[in-house]
């Protein structure tokens, strides 16, 4: 059974009085442990797609059943626990929380978390070993560099072993070697804890370090590669 | 909730001056607080010993007719205070003195004008015993025609001790009397009810001028301890009926029952002057911690997004706004504290503020706060309620944007 499954997926945005249509009714599956890139020029829905399937938007239409449970169903809090418990976000420009050090926030995954109450120091310290940088536990932000804030927020999404992370231009703002290492990392964590990555990109680098690459053109599947 | 505190915290540090800003009303409604608290309760302190040490006693015994209402003609309810009523008092384990007294109305006059005022007919060495208000330790000799006045009333005639002075009432069977008497001292009190209305003149110069026939108006009654009240007066109220039945027992409490409501609401005048200050801080806390969520929109997006509920924003909001009101209410605390002390210390002193003006209170002299550590405890909870309040909006505001558009 996929871990994913979107059906004849709709999404209208309303720009003023015109009508904008991200997503015109697509259709994917996508199984568990998949290493995945959601390719497609600016404008084509690849944040809209992940943004749905990320629980953080509602659908115009269509449905996305993650892990058997159809989440177009679920209200606010519902779909809140839904991605606390089962998604983890890379964003693009980090996201990570100013006030807090490297060390909490990826604690602050499990802070939030309604089932990990224990070995909190173990796990965080175990995840921030596994991408590099243990050593930066008590640094803040803005004393590091971009590839370190890159790894951070891999770090915090995958703390609480998620069954899918969605990341949003995840190398966007990072440098070649800086990309490679956090693609390696992901990959590598991927294959540890088959926990399924699904990016948006536009970069080469990690379309080619994607084991499917799901093409989008103006809100529909252009093509839909399995390796 | 260790995590949520320190996240709060740091977030209050990110603009510290913004912070200190919203402090400063939140400080200063906490210290006027607890300075008015602490003043209001001095003042009902010092009015209630003021109502005790000169007016009431704990108790007074009164004729059976006898009503608080201020319209009845009271004055016409006389007693005779026999040997077993004085033994009654005399050995009652409760009481510590007692003193009979006539009190009526009449006019005071320097012979040219003439002024009401309320005559009290006192036995002079018990009557030291149960009140504070003569300070004069000589006494007036018995049957002696001297006559003690208020300083109000004093100064208003001009007295020098040994002046003659006259008073005219009418008597218990309604006749037309008049009496002359030697000014012999003012009484400057503290409750500036007596300083302005009240003459003393010796029991049974009183008696014969009133001609009660021996009998006096009221038997005033000083307890071992205030405590004692309740007992006592339940104690003396079965007695009465059982030795006097004409008789009664009357609290000082019931007495005064006037001074309570005037009290109350008076109380709630400056409690309400004070809301509107922590009100008014609440508000300026709101609005910090909306400019803040505005200002941190993309920092919520994302911490939504990584699966907060509604309830752990409002939880990070409502951590800030009480650790605001916690800080402000802590120093405001301690300055309040001080003033406190100061208030408790050495006071206002009243006679400067208002003079003789009848301001309600039944003091004229040196004001004290109350020094009462529960009071700061209690504004500081409030404060912190307050300041959790206030931030309840802008919680439910970064609760109701839209994820996506926020984190754009």
């Amino acid at each position: 059974m996929a871990d994913i499954t979107v059906k004849e997926l709709v999404k209208d945005y309303q720009a003023g009085e015109v009508t904008v249509k991200a997503l015109r009714g697509v259709n994917i599956d996508i199984g568990k442990g998949e290493f995945l890139s959601v390719a497609g020029p600016s404008g084509s829905g690849k944040t809209t797609l992940l943004n749905l399937m990320g629980c953080i938007d509602s659908p115009t239409g269509g449905s996305i059943v993650i892990n058997g449970s159809d989440v177009t169903d679920k209200d606010e809090n519902q779909l809140a626990l839904f991605r606390n418990k089962y998604i983890g976000f890379i964003f693009q420009d980090f996201n990570l929380i100013p006030v807090l050090t490297v060390y909490e926030n990826v604690q602050f995954s499990l802070a939030i978390h309604p089932d990990i109450k224990k070995n909190h120091r173990e796990m965080i310290m175990k995840t921030l070993q596994a991408v590099g940088i243990s050593k930066l536990e008590k640094r803040f932000p803005s004393e590091l560099s971009g590839g370190q804030k890159q790894r951070v927020a891999v770090a915090r999404a995958l703390v609480k072993k998620p069954l899918i992370v969605l990341a949003d231009e995840p190398t966007a703002n990072l440098d070649t070697d800086n990309s490679k290492n956090v693609m390696d990392i992901m990959h590598s964590m991927n294959k540890e804890y088959e926990t399924t990555f699904i990016f948006s990109t536009h970069d080469p680098l990690v379309i080619d370090y994607a084991e499917r690459v799901i093409k989008l053109r103006d809100g529909r599947v252009q093509e839909n590669n399995r390796e | 909730m260790k995590f949520f505190l320190n996240y709060a915290y740091r977030n209050l540090l990110r603009r510290k001056s913004r912070t200190a800003l919203t402090l400063i009303p939140v400080v200063a409604g906490t210290m006027f607080l607890i300075y008015t608290i602490s003043f209001v309760e001095g003042v009902n302190q010092q009015s209630i010993s003021n109502i005790i040490k000169y007016k009431t006693a704990h108790a007074k015994i009164y004729n059976d007719k006898y009503r608080i209402d201020k319209n009845n003609d009271n004055q016409k309810y006389t007693f005779k205070t026999d040997k077993q009523l004085l033994a009654y008092l005399r050995n009652n384990q409760y009481i510590e003195s007692f003193t009979p007294s006539i009190r009526f109305s009449g006019k005071l006059s320097d012979g040219i004008n003439k002024i009401p005022v309320i005559i009290l007919g006192i036995d002079q060495n018990s009557y030291n015993d149960v009140f504070s208000t003569l300070t004069d330790d000589s006494l007036m000799p018995p049957d002696s025609g001297e006559v003690y006045i208020g300083r109000a009333l004093t100064s208003l005639f001009s007295f020098d001790k040994g002046d003659i002075c006259f008073l005219e009432a009418r008597t218990k069977y309604d006749a037309f009397d008049a009496l002359d008497l030697v000014y012999r001292e003012n009484i400057s009190s503290g409750n500036p009810e007596l300083d302005r209305n009240y003459v003393f003149i010796n029991l049974n110069n009183a008696k014969s001028f009133f001609e009660s026939e021996g009998e006096v108006t009221n038997i005033a009654v000083k307890l071992k301890d205030k405590d004692y009240l309740e007992e006592f007066s339940a104690q003396a109220e079965k007695k009465l009926k059982e030795i006097r039945p004409d008789l009664k027992i009357v609290t000082w409490q019931e007495e005064e029952e006037d001074y309570f409501a005037f009290a109350a609401a008076d109380r709630a005048g400056g409690y309400v002057f004070i809301m509107i200050i922590l009100v008014i801080a609440g508000v300026g806390i709101a609005n910090t911690m909306l400019l803040s969520m505005y200002e941190r929109l993309d920092e919520i997006g994302t911490i939504r997004a990584l699966g907060s509920s509604n309830k752990v924003v409002m939880k990070l909001f409502l951590t800030e706004g009480g650790i605001v009101g916690l800080l402000g209410g802590l120093i405001g605390s301690a300055v309040g504290i001080l003033i406190m002390w100061h208030a408790a210390a050495y006071g206002i002193d009243m006679s400067s503020l208002v003079g003789d003006m009848d301001v309600g209170y039944p003091i004229s002299s040196v004001v004290k706060g109350s020094f009462n550590l529960i009071i700061v405890f209690r504004t500081v909870i409030f404060t912190v309620l307050m300041a959790v309040i206030a931030t309840l909006y802008p919680a439910y505001r970064a609760n109701k944007e839209e994820i996506r558009e926020i984190m754009k």
